[in-house]
């Protein structure tokens, strides 16, 4: 046989699929559907598994090439931050209560979503999707570790981040995106991609990673800028994967439309809770402000995500219910939201404060259809305390909403001064409910939700440390005095002015 | 009008030659540089050729490079031996 | 002045997070691996059941029946964590790269007989879909296992093989390439050799029984213990040393890096199993058990190959193989 190197090489695809697809093969042994359990209770017809089509083709070789270059300049950047001192560049420590609130409430859920895509990514039947959930599951173990090595430095100075997992499993409003991620692992692989790739990296992302990335450019945090914009590379691999799972559910079969709509549905309005962290985050933690809220919702979701649901409408797709809500509540939602944290300083492992007559006019200025009227006049008033020498805590524990497990403190739709509470009867006992895309959430699948782990509860039962908010408080690891409280009376703020005090003596 | 579709870029030596590229083959495209980013626009299609790249930097480009500088898009993909595509369908 | 802040104001509070300092005994500066894996992984107050297993939490030590009081004692020797594990993954996957195009470059796979060649084709290019096989079961263990210092690195080692399984094919390619005179594809005939092939049904049906496993520790014990160790001495040392013996380089140089990527993952699996092994009576009984259960599976397997190799010397093969494992056995305690 005449052996000549002439044969033309083939092209991407094709040797793509024969390094992916062609790996897989009908197991016989033991029948397929024992093998992959999990990829049909959920009612997703596929008819065609290799209809799957990554758009991205990369092999494991390349994948270490790209990545391994990105984490050496990654690090790079790290190092030399320490070594420079990089947390005395920022804007304020008033800053790092955004970075805190990162590290307990975002870098875990990197890290259940590294899980999460592991199952993905051994339970698919498809090939195709099982190595890109596969990939995503090492970047997003990735993003956590890296986070936790960025942060690591602004962890040797200031409170708030030093315990940051046994947060995530304790601490109450941390069961807020705890409760979100476990509310997705613990769904079929379908609706964890759903939930998980599309709801939330391709439709709600950009309201999480680019007001927390810019922010940090605009504050001079060089390490989660660096980190940020490293990860977002692998972001948009994870936003294709998103958009093609949604398509390819839809396009295999009709009776996969119902199913995918109620997910979204759901979803939808579970992230959009999750974000209402990011919020306040962004109209009240940056001590320079990059965007409002309201304005980062009318871009990435009223001018984005309505273009996305125009183009899959010819799937027969429809907006997310009560979307209408969550557009009406740009302009209270973070206001809202930073008064309960603000109120509830004493059991936070961040500090929050009073804005200063900049910020309020910044505010003034964002919001003028609601700032004003209804959220200055209360911010004055506890201003005029706090400087009597009475910082306002509150002290009594709230009730929670039994699906996104924040308190009960958001407004009717169309109404800011009557607090939205709505309720259900499940099996003799009442449940109670922040809104009507919670409630709704909770009755399509009432078995799941009334195993909810509420914070408020559990401390009331008597299984976080003890009776005393202080017990509880030491059960969550705080340092009390450190973590906790008020901004202007922290060791942070007392650092922050030495430091600068130096600084300006040596110039 | 055709919607948009858009990719970002980090502002760096990886990207320069990529934007480089697609200035030249998209012509009526937008690009906005940001301090750290480049986002380009481009109404309707956006493609970036391999030989177009290799041209400006003078030496072989693989299209999956540009995994070294993408932060975001916005469209679907098309990845090629010779091109990445971006477009609506 | 500048030099005076250093040292007398920018002093840290603490030097690693509280959870690492417990665990280092006080609190001094952690490595980047302690403090990407200690207690990452959740371990209370889970909100809700999996619809799909109600049996067990999110994360459950009772999805195996080993015990550990702790199961961050099972440290991976070589440290990995994502950074360090993709920076090394990338040279030694460059490097194996560097090879195989020399071999393709240089036309080397032109010196083979064809009845060498296909030896070469049947017995290396099938194994695309075992290493396919061993993705598929650490991704199991990635998603169950308990403790992240245990499935980071059974995550990385399902990349591992995911890379692994894209060489072989690449093999494959390299094999086309040097067909000219034919359409057929040797790599796309190997999916109904590993699934018809008479040779390959023992180590198949070990492989699909391990798929329905549902003791994550003992899917390690069986994959990355048992069938790694019996089908990479069989094949990639033992096959690759007689392919040596014959004057054949060409499959060495392309198959190097199977043999470094062994001995690396060799280190992580003993470790692991050493430790496990050591913390009670009841895990070195449990792990014994398993280890004669799927010892006893396997062997049939690399039988089969022998015979198919080289009839005459199956039984001394099989036999050579069996002692090498048996080194691993006692290497890890039993």
């Amino acid at each position: 046989m005449a052996i000549t190197r002439s044969k033309p090489k083939m092209g991407i695809k094709e040797r793509y699929a024969s390094m992916t697809r062609d790996l897989g093969w009908e197991t016989s042994y033991q029948p397929m559907d024992k093998v992959f359990p999990y990829d049909k209770f959920e009612g997703i017809k596929i008819h065609d598994w290799d209809a799957w089509v990554d758009p991205f083709r990369l092999t494991m070789d390349a994948y270490w090439k790209y990545q391994s270059e990105k984490e050496r300049k990654l690090y790079a950047v790290i190092d030399s931050f320490a070594q420079n001192n990089g947390q005395m560049g920022i804007t304020d420590a008033r800053y790092l209560n955004a970075i805190k609130l990162f590290i307990t409430g975002v870098s875990p859920l990197e890290y259940a979503a590294h899980r999460g895509f592991a199952f993905a990514g051994r339970h698919f039947r498809g090939v195709g999707m099982r190595v890109a959930s596969q990939m995503q599951s090492i970047d997003e173990l990735r993003h956590a570790q890296t986070q936790l090595h960025a942060m690591s430095h602004y962890n040797k100075f200031f409170g708030g981040m030093h315990s940051s997992h046994l947060m995530y499993d304790r601490v109450w409003y941390l069961s807020v995106p705890k409760s979100y991620f476990d509310d997705a692992m613990t769904a079929g692989p379908f609706e964890f991609l759903t939930a998980i790739s599309f709801s939330f990296e391709y439709v709600l992302t950009n309201l999480l990673f680019v007001p927390f990335m810019s922010g940090a450019a605009h504050n001079g945090d060089m390490a989660t800028v660096t980190f940020g914009f490293s990860a977002q590379s692998d972001e948009s691999r994870h936003m294709t994967l998103g958009i093609e799972i949604i398509k390819f559910m839809l396009e295999q079969d009709e009776a996969n439309l119902p199913i995918v709509q109620r997910w979204i549905d759901k979803w939808f309005w579970r992230g959009y809770r999750l974000l209402a962290l990011v919020s306040m985050m962004m109209d009240y933690m940056l001590p320079k402000r990059v965007m409002s809220w309201r304005e980062a919702w009318e871009i990435y979701f009223e001018e984005a995500g309505t273009a996305l649901f125009e183009d899959l409408s010819r799937y027969g797709l429809k907006m997310p219910k009560y979307y209408e809500v969550a557009n009406w509540e740009k302009d209270h939602l973070s206001h809202q939201v930073w008064s309960t944290f603000y109120n509830y300083a004493g059991a936070t492992a961040f500090h929050t404060w009073m804005p200063n007559d900049n910020e309020m006019e910044w505010l003034r200025d964002k919001y003028p259809d609601s700032f004003e009227k209804h959220y200055q006049p209360r911010f004055e008033h506890f201003i005029k305390e706090q400087k009597k020498g009475n910082r306002f805590f509150n002290n009594t524990l709230p009730m929670l909403c039994q699906t996104c497990q924040i308190p009960f403190i958001f407004t009717e739709p169309g109404d800011p001064t009557t607090t939205c509470f709505r309720e259900t009867h499940y099996k003799g006992n009442r449940y109670n409910f922040c809104s009507d895309g919670c409630k709704d959430i909770f009755e399509q699948e009432p078995e799941k939700y009334i195993q909810a782990w509420l914070p408020v509860y559990q401390i009331y039962q008597g299984n976080c440390g003890g009776k005393e908010i202080e017990d509880v408080l030491r059960w969550y690891n705080f340092n009390l005095g450190e973590d906790n409280g008020e901004y202007l009376d922290s060791p942070d703020y007392d650092l922050w002015t030495q430091w600068k005090e130096s600084q300006s003596r040596a110039v | 009008m055709s919607r948009n579709v858009s990719i970002t870029l980090l502002n760096n030596e990886d990207a320069r030659p990529v934007v480089q590229a697609i200035e030249k083959d998209n012509p009526a495209c937008i690009i906005n540089h940001l301090p750290s980013l480049v986002k380009v626009d481009m109404a309707g299609a956006l493609r970036i050729n391999r030989q177009t790249v290799e041209e400006i930097l003078g030496r072989e480009w693989n299209v999956q490079d540009i995994h070294l500088c993408l932060v975001s898009l916005s469209g679907e993909v098309e990845e090629e031996d010779d091109f990445f595509e971006l477009s609506w369908k | 002045m500048a030099l005076d802040i250093k040292t007398t104001i920018i002093k840290p509070k603490r030097h690693t997070y509280s959870h690492i300092a417990e665990r280092l005994g006080s609190d001094r500066p952690a490595s980047r691996y302690e403090e990407a894996s200690f207690d990452v992984e959740p371990t209370s107050n889970f909100h809700y059941r999996p619809v799909w297993d109600p049996r067990f939490e999110i994360y459950d030590t009772a999805r195996t029946k080993i015990q550990m009081e702790d199961w961050y004692v099972l440290t991976d020797p070589r440290q990995f964590y994502y950074g360090t594990y993709t920076i090394n993954r990338n040279k030694m996957f460059e490097a194996a790269e560097t090879q195989l195009n020399f071999v393709e470059t240089r036309g080397l796979l032109a010196n083979l007989t064809e009845a060498d060649r296909t030896l070469v084709q049947k017995i290396i290019l099938p194994l695309r879909h075992y290493e396919w096989g061993a993705n598929m079961n650490n991704v199991q263990i990635t998603r169950f296992g308990s403790g992240t210092i245990v499935t980071q690195a059974t995550a990385f080692n399902a990349m591992d093989r995911l890379g692994l399984a894209q060489l072989i094919c690449r093999i494959g390619l390299a094999f086309d390439a040097a067909l000219a005179d034919t359409d057929s594809s040797c790599l796309h005939a190997t999916r109904a050799q590993w699934t018809d092939d008479e040779l390959w049904q023992p180590l198949r049906k070990a492989l699909e029984d391990s798929f329905v496993v549902e003791d994550w520790f003992e899917l390690f014990v069986a994959q990355n213990f048992i069938m790694d160790n019996f089908v990479y001495q069989f094949v990639y040392t033992q096959f690759d040393d007689m392919l040596i013996e014959k004057g054949i380089t060409s499959i060495s140089l392309m198959t190097e890096i199977f043999r470094k990527y062994r001995a690396d993952s060799s280190r992580w699996v003993n470790a692991v199993l050493k430790r496990a092994i050591s913390e009670n009576e009841e895990n070195k009984k449990q792990i014994a058990e398993w280890v004669a259960d799927w010892s006893k599976q396997v062997t049939p397997a690399v039988k089969a190959l022998a015979l198919y190799i080289q009839p005459e010397q199956a039984d001394k093969a099989v036999q050579i193989c069996e002692e090498a494992v048996q080194k691993h056995i006692t290497a890890i305690g039993l």
